[in-house]
């Protein structure tokens, strides 16, 4: 099984109209037994510029991301794919909430199936997203993310 | 450096659009694009496509061997982890087969809201889906490898 992996990136050079306003720091967890979409996800949001220090860390499924918060990690945005083996979406949600974890948990899917994703939902998801993500869909988020703070 | 753009290039550095005709939906492949540091080399887009043709490569060959297995629960499951991929990417055809690939391996109908209890139904609709979307992946893996100089 991959280990989960971490990525700093330092946004202080970038050239952001709002540097000035720009969050210090935001972490993000991309949990997703699918490696190539992990890779996707984590460049996404390493290049979107949002913080002055971006820290992405990956999981390939719900076990590894609750392993995670067990050895004290915490995030301020986990991008959580729903169907995964050992630990899905819908499970690892609901274990992290029961945990008492706050982070905004974002479901990530491909799946159409309307009653797969509510259960997904009502795990304790803050929304839930359409596979491919963007950079705008990310953005917005961020955006909330701040509006709640 | 990629090529295949309907505006001719006349300087370095000028952009335009690639051609991939409907196997790939050019909003969705922009922003793999959009992630390259370097739009002559194209490392990051690049190695994303082509660890994509490897993990579809893969995953048709499993698919092949459950399929003559009758095993649709593994059907089903191959179709839906390379529908993730297919749609991270853009590539909306193949996307669209392996869902139903994973609809007809769930005993659904392609829609995925109708039960079919009858598997040899369910294994002959994935084996022709399975035909179509190996078609539908060589066309968009065609257009990608020109793109990328490398036909």
């Amino acid at each position: 099984m991959a280990s989960p992996s971490t990525r700093i990136d330092d946004g202080h050079d970038m050239d952001s109209v709002n540097s000035g306003l720009m969050r210090e720091k935001l972490s993000v967890l991309v949990v997703d037994n699918d490696a190539l979409v992990r890779k996707v996800h984590e460049k996404i949001v390493s290049k979107l510029k949002v913080a002055k220090q971006v820290q992405i860390q990956t999981a390939t499924n719900g076990k590894e991301a609750l392993d995670l918060h067990l050895s004290g990690s915490s995030f301020d945005i986990i991008l959580m794919d729903m169907q995964m083996p050992i630990m899905d979406g819908t499970e690892a949600t609901k274990e992290l909430r029961a945990m008492g974890v706050e982070s905004m948990i974002v479901g990530v899917t491909s799946a159409d199936a309307r009653a797969d994703k509510e259960a997904f939902t009502e795990a304790g998801l803050d929304q839930c997203l359409a596979k491919p993500l963007t950079a705008d869909k990310i953005k917005s988020l961020v955006e909330t993310l701040e509006k709640n703070k | 450096m990629p090529a295949q753009y309907s505006d001719a290039r006349s300087e370095e550095g000028s952009t335009g659009m690639p051609e991939f005709g409907d196997s790939i939906d050019l909003a969705t492949f922009e922003q793999i694009l959009e992630m390259d540091d370097d739009e002559d080399e194209r490392e990051f887009s690049k190695s994303i496509v082509y660890d994509f043709f490897s993990q579809a490569e893969t995953t048709f060959e499993k698919m092949d061997s459950n399929l003559e297995s009758k095993d649709l629960d593994q059907l089903s499951a191959l179709g839906h982890f390379l529908k993730g991929s297919s749609a991270t990417l853009g590539l909306t055809k193949l996307k669209d087969s392996c869902e139903k690939i994973q609809h007809y391996g769930a005993h659904k109908d392609e829609t995925g809201a109708n039960v079919i209890s009858d598997d040899n139904v369910c294994l002959k609709a994935c084996g022709k889906l399975i035909k179509q979307a190996k078609e539908e992946f060589r066309e968009a893996e065609k257009a990608l490898r020109k793109f990328y100089h490398d036909e």
